[in-house]
């Protein structure tokens, strides 16, 4: 008997093994890659996926989409109008379908964001869509979802009312939240469920979810139906679940992963395995805000000297060292300004109060005799996250200002829950803050600072940075808008309301087959989209 | 037979007890969190809009006040309803827990097992050779696990032996395959080094708590009696000495029981494993009440049922404790 | 060697006993000879005292952990300045003016070592001696009252072990400042809990012993026993669990650090030094390994100190 199983089990091992070495064979014909994700991704409605949105963009496309080196493209748009004052969008839809076979149509639009706003599928931030026609009033419950401004003409042709003029809208509509998903699909699948498994979601974009192991391992297959499919070079993305950026890395040097982020302290195990680092934008800036209610720093002058006493070059050289650059301004570099240059290039600099530590002092002098207050009258208390970047970047700003001012800077590190709440609270003097582009447009960064009757996160309050915001954001000339928010931007460095460090870079390694990787400053930082392996 | 039935008496008052505990941590827990400042919500870089944020509170009935938010909460409870995690949209603390309570329970099992093992035969052998070699080799074991941080060795073995010792047999013998896998949980192989790096810090406590119970018992009366009876050497460490030594190690075996099946956080977080740890860590942090309330209930049954267990277990092994009825 | 671990001590057979008394004669008796005691008395602890001090390798822990609570204490004294940050020397190899190198902030690491070494000696002893003298009292009034006392005192660990540090924690920090007072502070909230258990079990096992009987029998009251009788005599264990317990809160504060929430910045603590190191694995060794041979080397002579102590305070273990 026992002979017998020996040999039956020998036999089956053999042909196990044969199988995968058959299997394994197979596979070397498909190009497939591998990639890391931090926690395990998320597929509802209004989601990026992951931090990077590189899932989501595996799965789902938008009417338009991030292109090559900054460029937009389209997507399941084949062209679009709008009328003269930028209130009315009207997209012309491609050919495309769902992986199963379904065609893409206008209505799946209409559906998706009115669903996201009157709560029939639930969503973080339903204010993304506000500027499309009675968003703001449905989730108020003073409109209903029949008033939405996004209508589908036809099968093929979809219009988008706004509230106001907005002349960014191909650009605001590769973020998820303006995606169309299939009504039908999302009545089979249940309105709660969608998303949550690898069969309760079906993909219009370049791949489909094949399988999902939560926390663990998502394998995405080439679309077929896709539109462009046959222009989507690489046929399998394995994405796998790995929290610790250190295992990460270890895992890419091993030859396991084809692309990985890392911190620059992991920069020197990368070079020496012979792999060249390479950096990119991610379309953040990292900066200070103030309460300017609290007494040490309500002082403009006192505000501006703490802004000239950081030596923002050696920062970035020094600590951050990430491939960051100083910044000189507000906005940061890459974001889109006019159809052809960027916010930065247009506008230029608006840091009027960079590194000059005579001047830095000079200007504390001013600012304490205008309150008739000494130095040692002020404690700033510090507030930063426990982020190890942030903890780290506010420590140095804390020795420089005591240094230079011999005032009393606290630093207070709380876990990201509790400081964001101190935020809002206004439980701080200073605050350290990193902020990120959910649109490619300027207006990202500066609305923050304008104050409606209703909405004044900041306790920032000028007329004159009013007025030039408001004059850009009426304003339909493109590039004389970015010019506009570009004067805003000067009102509010002057002020020294916040005072920008520097604009964040991320970096990066791929193994050497993997060519045409794209990284941006706007989501998806990671696209694959263009991509081949060698 | 009146033994059985004074067990019996015995073990529905601690289950009755038990439920009072558990129900006590759900109110303190409940309490705690909410009285830390932060909201699930806002999780982003975006100042949320008012409108929006009302309407998201309302969904989770946040906007209630606390204590009908507890009542519900209870009262859902009751109806065998942990509710819906508020970070991880749409899904179901029950599903979060079937899911991912299995591979941390895979985990601990198996670093529990090697630490028992490893923990008692170095105790013991210790205790045997108290002052010679080995006594100082577990000491030197004992303090390497217990002030090793598991993420610095858990790091520094994913380099050793993930990576040097990998790329070392990749040249050598031209293959790709992978004793000590850097990360992830598949086959038996991958279970190897985060059990072992979950297992040190037991590993330590046990081979201490045994060595000095066994030297304690080793000093005895009884065991100095058996032996001058001309009871083998053999018999006495084993039935007298090592019996005896185990008691006191049961308990702290037990207490380690629930921590490592549910304090694996580092472990699981370094090695990619798909179980419940992170979600306890990530919960707290983002204050996603329904998550943290439903983990630490089910930590709270699973700690106060393991007690329970050792504390029987404990009656049984030792004679001089008795569980029901005591003798004064 | 103790005569009374039987193992390695030759028992004499009765045939060697015959040799003896055919080779000898026999001394006279000498009854005031043999009526003065040679050996001074000593007391409980005169004769710890002793057998401590003759034990090599305790004294030489005792010694190095004299010297760290020294560097602790006078070190930062004489390094005041901990948090100079220096941007253009950061992650410095060691060298004669930065001997341990500099971090990421271009900050000494030998003089950040030195404030991390008070610091964490701070917590690890405040929070386990607060630890143990609650777990001790706890566990013994527990194990010696027993019945209903004892499973409700012990219920109520059940509730403590339950609930999530994280949230105490979290708690504390936003209430009291993040700082030293705060981390020591949710240490021992739960911390005290496994000694309690500990010692309950001891002094369980232990009151049922015969002289334990004896005493009660001879009207010694329930303090005097617990007192006099179970506490000396659990001490071993409880040493033992002391001496794992300071290592356990320091390493406690190196997981909050690594999930963020130990001792923050700018502040130096072993734990926070050592997670900051493993994140610069495998560059920058030296802020790994300052604090990790530090840290070793200190719980080696703890543990070395802690084994000489037990044997010394264990009147069966004395030579």
């Amino acid at each position: 008997m026992t002979t017998i199983k020996r040999i039956v089990s020998l036999v089956l091992t053999l042909s196990l093994l044969l199988g995968l070495v058959a299997i394994a064979q197979a596979d070397a014909a498909t190009k497939s890659i591998s990639v890391a994700i931090p926690s395990d991704p998320s597929f509802t409605v209004d989601a990026i996926g992951d931090s990077n949105g590189l899932t989501t963009s595996l799965i789902r496309e938008g009417l338009t989409r991030q292109g090559q080196g900054g460029t937009l493209t389209l997507g399941l748009a084949e062209s679009y109008e709008h009328n003269e004052d930028y209130t009315e969008w009207t997209f012309h839809l491609r050919d495309s379908a769902y992986q199963d076979g379904t065609p893409v149509i206008a209505d799946d639009f209409v559906w998706a964001i009115g669903a996201q706003l009157d709560g029939t599928v639930e969503v973080s931030y339903p204010d993304f869509l506000f500027e499309i026609k009675n968003a703001r009033g449905i989730v108020r419950g003073t409109a209903t979802v029949d008033d939405l401004g996004v209508k589908a003409i036809d099968d093929k042709t979809v219009v988008f009312e706004m509230e106001y003029p907005v002349t960014y809208f191909p650009q605001l509509i590769t973020h998820p939240m303006h995606f169309g998903y299939s009504r039908a699909s999302a009545e089979k699948i249940g309105f709660a469920e969608i998303g949550l498994e690898a069969d309760a979601f079906i993909s219009n974009g370049p791949y489909y979810l094949e399988s999902w192991v939560h926390d663990d391992k998502l394998v995405f297959k080439k679309n077929p139906y896709y539109w462009n499919a046959e222009n989507v070079a690489i046929d399998e993305i394995i994405v796998y679940v790995i929290p610790d950026e250190s295992t990460r890395v270890n895992l890419f040097l091993n030859g396991e992963l084809d692309l990985v982020d890392f911190d620059a302290s992991r920069l020197s195990a990368i070079t020496a395995a012979g792999f060249e680092p390479l950096t990119y934008n991610n379309g953040r800036t990292t900066y200070v805000s103030f309460n300017l209610q609290s007494v040490g720093v309500k002082n403009q002058k006192i505000r501006q000297a703490l802004s000239a006493a950081i030596d923002r070059e050696a920062l970035v050289a020094g600590v951050v060292k990430n491939g960051s650059t100083p910044a000189d301004g507000f906005v940061p570099v890459g974001l889109a300004g006019d159809d052809t240059r960027t916010f930065r290039d247009i506008v230029g600099t608006t840091l009027n109060y960079p590194y000059d530590e005579a001047r830095a002092k000079e200007l504390f002098q001013e600012g304490l005799a205008e309150e008739g207050i000494s130095a040692s009258d002020i404690t700033v208390n510090f507030l930063t996250s426990n982020a190890t970047e942030n903890a780290t970047v506010s420590a140095a700003i804390q020795q420089i200002w005591q240094d230079t001012f011999g005032i009393t800077v606290n630093v207070d590190v709380l876990d990201s829950a509790s400081y964001r709440t101190k935020r809002t609270n206004y439980e701080y003097d200073a605050c350290f803050l990193s902020w990120g582009a959910d649109w490619n447009d300027a207006t990202n960064f500066l609305s923050g600072y304008e104050q409606t009757e209703d909405h004044n996160p900041s306790q920032y309050y000028s007329e004159a940075f009013n007025e030039a915001y408001l004059r850009g954001v009426y304003n339909t000339d493109v590039t004389a808008r970015v010019t506009d928010l570009g004067e805003s931007e000067a009102i509010l460095l002057e002020d020294a309301a916040i005072i920008p460090l520097y604009y964040t870079s991320q970096y990066y390694a791929t193994s050497s087959r993997l060519v045409g990787t794209e990284r941006r400053a706007v989501i998806p930082y990671l696209d694959f989209y263009f991509a081949d392996v060698k | 037979m009146r033994g059985a039935v004074k067990l019996k008496k015995y073990l529905l008052g601690r289950v009755v007890v038990a439920l009072v505990t558990v129900f006590i941590v759900i109110t303190l827990t409940f309490v705690l969190m909410h009285l830390i400042p932060g909201t699930p919500f806002n999780t982003g870089n975006t100042n949320m809009d008012p409108d929006a944020l009302a309407q998201l509170e309302a969904n989770y009935g946040l906007d209630k006040p606390i204590f009908e938010q507890y009542l519900i909460y209870l009262n859902n409870l009751l109806h065998g309803n942990f509710g819906t995690s508020i970070t991880y949209t749409n899904r179901s603390v029950t599903e979060i827990i079937l899911r991912s309570f299995p591979v941390s329970l895979d985990l601990g099992l198996r670093a529990m097992i090697f630490g028992i093992i490893a923990g008692l035969l170095l105790g013991i052998e210790a205790a045997l050779h108290h002052n010679k070699f080995i006594d100082r080799f577990s000491t030197v074991v004992a303090i390497v696990g217990i002030s090793v941080p598991s993420f610095v060795l858990g790091t520094l073995l994913q380099l050793v032996l993930g990576l040097w010792f990998s790329g070392w047999v990749k040249t050598v013998f031209h293959t790709d395959f992978q004793l000590f896998p850097i990360a992830r949980w598949e086959s038996f192989r991958y279970t190897i080094l985060p059990s072992f790096v979950l297992s040190l810090g037991s590993i330590a406590s046990i081979t201490r708590m045994m060595r000095s119970s066994m030297l304690d018992v080793m000093s005895q009366d009884y065991v100095k009696t058996a032996r001058s009876k001309g009871i083998s050497e053999r018999a006495v460490t084993w039935r007298h000495e090592i019996r005896n030594a185990l008691l006191p190690v049961v308990t702290i075996i037990g207490r380690m029981v629930g921590n490592l099946c549910t304090g694996s956080f580092v472990v699981e977080n370094l090695f990619a494993i798909p179980g419940l740890g992170k979600y306890y860590v990530n919960s707290v942090t983002a204050r996603d009440y329904t998550l943290t309330m439903g983990l630490t209930i089910f930590y709270a049954i699973f700690i106060v049922t393991s007690t329970l267990l050792v504390d029987i277990a404990y009656g049984f092994i030792d004679p001089r404790i008795s569980l029901a009825g005591r003798k004064r | 060697m103790s005569i009374f671990s039987q193992k390695t001590v030759p028992v004499a057979t009765k045939t060697e006993e015959k040799d003896f008394v055919k080779d000898f004669t026999p001394v006279p008796k000498d009854l005031e000879a043999s009526g003065r005691i040679h050996r001074r008395s000593l007391t409980y602890w005169q004769g710890a005292l002793l057998t401590l001090r003759r034990n090599h390798s305790a004294m030489i822990g005792l010694a190095f952990i004299i010297i760290v609570i020294l560097i602790g204490i006078i070190g930062p004294i004489l390094y005041p300045d901990y948090m100079k940050t220096n941007m253009l020397a950061t992650l410095q190899a060691p060298s004669e003016k930065h001997w341990f190198g500099t971090d990421l902030l271009g900050r000494d690491t030998f003089t950040r070592l030195l404030w991390g070494t008070r610091t964490s000696l701070m917590i690890g002893f405040v929070a386990e001696t607060i630890n143990l003298v609650i777990g001790i009292l706890y566990g013994g009034i527990s194990g010696f009252v027993g019945g209903k006392t004892d499973v409700i005192m012990m219920r109520i660990i059940d509730v403590f072990v339950s609930i999530p540090q994280m949230i105490i924690l979290i708690l504390l920090q936003t209430v009291m400042s993040n700082g030293v007072p705060t981390l020591i502070f949710s240490l021992c909230v739960t911390g005290w809990t496994g000694l309690a258990r500990m010692v309950r079990g001891q002094v369980m096992a232990l009151r049922e012993n015969e002289y334990v009987s004896a005493s009660l029998v001879l009207g010694a009251g329930r303090w005097e026993i617990l007192k006099r009788h179970l506490l000396p005599n659990a001490v071993g264990p409880i040493l033992v669990n002391y001496t794992m317990s300071i290592p356990g809160a320091i390493g406690a504060e190196a997981f909050l650090s690594y999930i963020g929430l130990g001792i923050p910045v700018p502040a130096a603590s072993w734990g926070n030094m050592l997670q900051e190191g493993a994140n610069q694995f495998p560059g920058s060794l030296w802020l790994f390994f300052s604090p990790a041979i530090l840290f070793g080397l200190f719980m080696l002579a703890f543990n070395l100190f802690g084994d000489g102590l037990r044997d010394a305070l264990d009147p069966k273990m004395r030579r």
